[in-house]
């Protein structure tokens, strides 16, 4: 489920990144593309995300792809779908790099 | 179901994610976040948790509670521990008294210890990763224990538990509303404490306020006292109910609801003239303003977006049932399910997701109804029920799972399907119950 | 979309040219945005057919006005043998998902007509019924229809508004149990209920 390969910072909060993967896999829709892109953004505390941190950090080379991931993360957030951080999370942001490839999805 | 569910968390554990390009991950030095990706399997990716044996005079049938609310939400795999032992629960020595260990070999992230105090709760959520304590919370119950309201105050709390573990509140503390025989009922979410609403002669079609305090419904055909069809608002603390829009010569008012600010209640009136919708302030002496122009046709069922600034609603005006879409003054009409033209279609009872996505509704296929959705934007249909006859979808608060009437038992009944993992559940045992809505999320009273 | 109301669009559609639809049942009723043809020019087809359509028009009518006048003159002889309730209460049916009257529905309502004309005193209630198939609210509003164009038939035909109500009961009211299409086609009903001036009914 999480790509953990990638020395990220400690978040042991799995409900928490379970809903992060799901709302963003339901805004983005089915797609057969063999495409990958990544999209990164902040999580506040409140749960809101801040709209200036939402960018594309890798293309996939497809132009409406792209567009396609970072209205998925923007649909997200103007629905509050992700939620307060956890209490136990120290920091008061959480950074987030989300990869969108669909055709891994079920 | 726990231990396939046990095996399946085990194997995925194992899996290694696909890997990103060294030289993209050079770049991220100063990213301090999260890597997420790859794929989300509702079946999967629930979260194992344990609720530890919990003391007192109601301590079972809280634990019962809550458990059973954890495992309906679809989004946690509750973990039965034998507690005829407790003290293989507790640690050697260790000063939160929780096996961790333990914990960690059953494949629980997540442990409940929940500690009766006075008439309330003390909860404390343990994270088995970091062997220790994450959350506190204190939760007050109502005196009168197993009663009504002490079972809500327990879903409340599950609710709350679910929130610290997942972002997400759950929704444990909700009702549905729906017939049964000529009667309106009310039946808490895991299907306890059926009620039955003092509704007037002939009452149909309950539908929630956003607050969860008040239905709204009407009544059809005449009654025993000559009283024509009419739309009624109950608030449901007091029982006290009134006439929003009185019986008119010749009319049947239907499919009513509330709007999502609660100032407006939508319905269909059928009149000597045609069929349409309307909306009427819930204040006293509001005139109803008239929102379709049907000309003789059906129009009913609205149903509204979570904002409120539009109405999604059933039409024959092109000779059968189909769903439009409107703005909520009644401009910018569009056909919504405009796939697949034929004369046979059949397509109904529509309800807008609380996320505003999606929109359920009934179809005709092959001579049974079946529950579709279709997102809003326009897109693909995706069917969701194929045994016997499915119809009348309700989504609840989580935007995830629907109430719908079925008869894949048999007689009709009310049934939950949660929309991603595709399980059914049933959620009432006395046959004829149809036409249901969920409630909102229901706050402490 | 009653068979009177074709009286006044048989002159129009002899005299005018018939442009997209020349067929008798409504245009549907499509909402904006609307895709609109380019009506054909007048020619001798369209002329024809709208000739066509009045002959036969004309021929429906004048049965029509055949059936009626025999099913009055029966109407008149069952209520010499007593049966003028029956034949006012007796109900009128349907086709599935369809409020529109067939022939032979309509004469039952013509038979009604004289009783109620002879007894201005009474006043009747139409219930409007489904079966069961279809959505259950979609089926009250469809009852209500029912009703409705049974009304609107009376009315028509010289019976005063105030003389008729209408209620729909949609699928809450079987007379028949079962899921065929004989209890479906039973259950596919107005009915007639005698609301006022029962007691002094006498025959036409």
């Amino acid at each position: 489920m999480a790509a953990v390969d990638t020395p990220g910072i400690d978040f042991p909060y799995p409900g928490y990144t379970n809903n992060i993967v799901r709302q963003l896999i339901l805004r983005f829709g089915q797609s057969s593309a063999r495409l990958t892109a990544e999209v990164r953004f902040v999580i506040r505390r409140d749960g809101s995300v801040d709209p200036e941190s939402i960018k594309r950090v890798t293309s996939s080379g497809d132009y409406s792809f792209d567009q396609r991931a970072l209205a998925a993360v923007e649909a997200a957030a103007n629905a509050n779908a992700f939620g307060p951080l956890p209490p136990g999370f120290r920091e008061d942001i959480l950074p987030v790099t989300f990869r969108f490839s669909p055709s891994l999805i079920r | 179901m726990t231990r396939s569910h046990l095996v399946r968390w085990l194997a995925a554990a194992s899996i290694i994610a696909a890997g990103v390009p060294a030289a993209v991950r050079a770049q991220d030095t100063t990213f301090r976040g999260i890597f997420l990706g790859g794929n989300y399997d509702p079946l999967r990716d629930k979260v194992g948790i344990v609720v530890l044996p919990v003391a007192g005079a109601f301590g079972d049938s809280i634990r019962t509670i809550i458990q059973r609310d954890f495992d309906f939400s679809d989004r946690f795999a509750v973990i039965p521990v034998d507690s005829a032992d407790p003290s293989a629960l507790r640690a050697q020595g260790a000063a939160s008294g929780v096996n961790y260990p333990l914990f960690t070999r059953l494949a629980a992230k997540a442990v409940v210890q929940i500690t009766p105090v006075g008439n309330g709760l003390h909860v404390a959520l343990h994270d088995v990763a970091r062997a220790q304590v994450v959350n506190v919370g204190d939760f007050a119950l109502p005196a009168a224990g197993l009663s009504r309201d002490w079972r809500m105050a327990v879903h409340r709390t599950s609710d709350e538990i679910e929130r610290w573990v997942t972002g997400q509140r759950g929704i444990a503390a909700t009702r549905i509303a729906y017939m049964r025989g000529q009667s309106i009922r009310i039946i808490d979410s895991d299907g306890a404490e059926e009620v039955t609403v003092p509704t007037e002669e002939n009452g149909g079609s309950p539908a929630w306020n956003s607050a969860g305090t008040m239905l709204v419904y009407t009544t059809y055909g005449v009654s025993s006292s000559n009283v024509g069809s009419h739309v009624v608002l109950i608030d449901l603390s007091t029982g006290r109910s009134r006439t929003l829009v009185p019986p008119g010569r010749n009319t049947l008012y239907l499919t009513p609801i509330f709007s999502p600010d609660g100032n407006s209640v939508v319905y269909s009136r059928e009149g000597e003239n045609g069929s349409d919708l309307f909306a009427v302030g819930v204040g006293a002496g509001d005139a109803p303003r008239q929102l379709t122009a049907g000309r003789g046709t059906v129009n009913t069922n609205p149903t509204m977006s979570p904002d409120g600034r539009r109405v999604a609603f059933v039409s024959g005006r092109l000779g059968r049932p189909e769903l439009y879409i409107m703005d909520a003054d009644g401009t910018n009409l569009n056909v919504l399910t405009d796939y697949d033209f034929s004369e046979k279609n059949y397509r109904s009872d529509p309800d807008w997701s609380p996320d505003g996505r999606l929109v359920a509704y009934q179809e005709r296929i092959n001579d049974r109804f079946q529950i579709r959705t279709i997102p809003v934007r326009g897109g693909t249909p995706k069917q969701l029920t194929s045994d016997g006859e499915n119809e009348q979808p309700s989504w609840a608060p989580d935007a995830r799972h629907l109430v719908l009437t079925s008869t894949r038992s048999g007689a009709r009944q009310l049934w939950v399907l949660d929309t991603e993992s595709s399980r059914f559940r049933q959620l009432t045992k006395s046959a004829g119950s149809r036409l249901s809505s969920w409630s909102p999320r229901l706050a402490q009273p | 979309m009653t068979r009177t109301r074709r009286i006044a669009g048989l002159t129009t559609a002899v005299l005018s040219v018939v442009a997209a639809n020349a067929c008798h049942k409504t245009p549907p009723q499509q909402p904006a945005p609307v895709q609109a043809a380019s009506p054909p020019g007048p020619n001798a087809d369209s002329i024809r057919r709208a000739q066509d359509e009045a002959a036969r028009r004309a021929a429906e009518d004048a049965a029509r006005r055949r059936a009626a006048d025999s099913a009055a003159a029966a109407a008149r002889a069952a209520a010499a043998a007593g049966s003028v309730r029956a034949t006012l209460s007796a109900a009128v049916h349907f086709d599935y998902d369809q409020s529109e009257l067939r022939a032979d529905d309509r004469a039952l309502l013509d038979a009604k007509v004289p009783i109620l004309q002879a007894n201005a005193s009474v006043k009747i209630r139409v219930a409007g019924h489904t079966d069961e198939r279809g959505s259950d609210e979609y089926n009250l509003a469809l009852g209500q229809r029912r009703a409705a164009t049974v009304k609107r038939y009376l009315v028509d035909h010289g019976i005063a508004d105030a003389r008729i109500e209408t209620i729909s009961y949609g699928e809450e009211r079987p007379v028949a149990q079962g899921s065929d299409e004989t209890a479906y086609a039973q259950n596919r009903r107005a009915e007639f209920e005698i609301t006022a001036g029962a007691q002094t009914l006498r025959a036409p």
